[in-house]
């Protein structure tokens, strides 16, 4: 084999080039490397006719366009001024660095040579296993590679894939990150979101969704608004903490009272409950002027259900700072017996005295 | 005291107090006062006014002598046996079994009077009340044992 151009001293730096005569599939494998960017390439050409034996070919490959011209005639060509002039068999011009003119001698044919040689490649159509590491980088900023139709949605086995959309996954909760499944199958509680939202001097009703809690905090208050928009069909579980001193003292005696709407409604609640204090066992059943949630300095639980034809509280509490109490149960109920008023804000929470602690609204539904 | 914004409701026509102002329905009438209570606004069907220390007084001491009534009779349930008892025995004619029964249950008899007396002194108690003041630092608590 002979690179014909070899006294141009320029191109031999550029390219290194090889050819050779495949036999068993009757074409022309030209190998080569481009030394400036590294990159080393095969091209074919099927002949259309066995050579005679004990014959050159020779070929002129026109890098720009990627095609072939084999003959079994010797080209004639001239260099000058960084061009390649052809005249035979073929009449063309070519940059230098752009042409390889090639001999290939008939006893170079080999084609367990060749097979082998092709083992160094990557092959279009046949599968082979790769065991060198190759690196993705094309010349210009893009996608590494792609993938065809028939590869879409397929599964990559042994891929462990390390990024989804460009985010890392993981058990341990962290921003921008994936959650996984723990051991145990349940997520860490840390993944799932703060579901409170603390309502202290908003100035306008909050929507509370299904699940989430709001807290409002007060301090030597008598009047405490909620600031919870509601509807029809809601469901809350309420806690109201007062966090003055216990003590059998100081209190005064009062409701502590929810206000639907931010107002009262002149003897349209029916308060009925059942306490126990230090003197003994009480009842009544009464009628006030907003919801009764609350006695004294009081710790209470109790339940809200809103619907415009019934609305009601249940729960009980603890009442302390008088000499009967501290502590005392009462166990109530409280019915807004207006069955066509919407109830839309949750209301303001009023104290007989300047009171302190915090209120847990948790909508259930 | 806190502010409150009275009105009656346009459309339930009962006495409402807003305890914020953007809790008065637009284009009603109402009435800014400061109050210690919501409860202490009263309408008296011709105007929204703060109810008097007299009628808060009167409203206090009506609600004391409930108290009290609700008290007392916690305090009678347990014995209430032996009067039915001895009820019982006189309805049948039986006054010797009466009789017997009285002796029985002395003590809890002499103490049935005594909380009789303490209620009725309790009762005139809330009645001669002068203020609230007064009026809320009386504790409804019978603790005498007989």
């Amino acid at each position: 084999m002979d690179l014909l151009q070899k006294d141009v001293p320029i191109l031999a730096k550029i390219y290194e080039a090889k050819c050779f005569y495949d036999s068993q599939n009757n074409r022309i494998a030209l190998y080569y490397k481009n030394h400036v960017t590294a990159r080393t390439l095969i091209d074919f050409y099927n002949l259309p006719t066995t050579p005679p034996p004990n014959s050159s070919l020779y070929v002129i490959y026109d890098l720009q366009t990627g095609t072939f011209n084999v003959s079994t005639d010797p080209p004639t060509y001239t260099v000058s001024n960084s061009k390649v002039h052809v005249t035979s068999p073929i009449n063309a011009e070519y940059d230098m660095d752009k042409v390889i003119i090639y001999k290939v001698s008939w006893y170079e044919i080999d084609s367990d040579y060749i097979l082998t040689q092709l083992d160094t490649f990557v092959r279009k159509q046949q599968a082979d296993i790769i065991t060198a590491t190759h690196v993705f980088n094309p010349t210009q900023p893009g996608p590494a590679f792609q993938l065809g139709p028939n590869a879409q949605n397929q599964l990559i086995r042994y891929l462990n894939a390390d990024k989804v959309d460009g985010f890392d996954a993981s058990q341990t909760p962290a921003p921008n990150t994936i959650p996984v499944a723990l051991p145990t199958g349940k997520l860490d509680i840390g993944w799932l979101p703060d579901r409170r939202v603390d309502l202290t001097g908003a100035t306008s009703d909050y929507n509370l969704q299904v699940g989430e809690e709001a807290i409002i905090r007060f301090t030597n208050a008598t009047s405490v608004p909620l600031r919870i928009a509601t509807q029809s069909g809601t469901y809350y579980e309420m806690h109201l903490v007062c966090s003055n001193a216990g003590r059998t003292t100081g209190a005064v005696e009062g409701p502590i009272s929810l206000n639907p709407n931010n107002r009262t409604y002149s003897n349209a609640f029916v308060f009925s409950w059942i306490s126990r204090n230090f003197s003994g066992l009480y009842s009544n059943y009464e009628t006030r002027s907003a919801f009764i949630c609350g006695w004294a300095f009081s710790n209470s639980t109790f339940y809200i259900t809103n619907y415009t034809q019934y609305k009601n509280l249940k729960g009980f509490y603890e009442i302390y700072g008088r000499s009967n109490y501290f502590p005392a149960i009462t166990v109530f109920s409280t019915d807004w017996r207006d069955t066509t008023t919407p109830w839309t804000s949750l209301g303001t929470i009023t104290f007989p005295q300047q009171t302190s602690g915090y209120i847990l609204v948790r909508r259930l539904v | 005291m806190m502010k409150v914004w009275a009105y009656i409701h346009p459309e339930l026509r009962i006495l409402c107090c807003a305890l914020l102002p953007e809790a008065v329905p637009e284009g009603v009438e109402y009435v800014e006062l400061e109050v210690e209570t919501p409860d202490d606004v009263v309408y008296d069907g011709t105007q929204i006014r703060v109810k008097t220390e007299e009628e808060k007084l009167m409203e206090e001491k009506q609600k004391k002598l409930a108290e009290l009534k609700n008290y007392v009779a916690s305090l009678f349930r347990p014995t209430d046996y032996v009067v039915i008892r001895i009820a019982e025995a006189q309805a049948f004619g039986n006054r010797r079994i009466a009789k017997q029964l009285r002796q029985k249950y002395t003590k809890q008899l002499q103490q049935r009077q005594a909380i009789r007396q303490w209620n009725e002194q309790m009762k005139q108690a809330i009645r001669n009340a002068k203020t609230l003041e007064e009026l809320r630092s009386m504790f409804i608590d019978f603790q005498k044992e007989v």
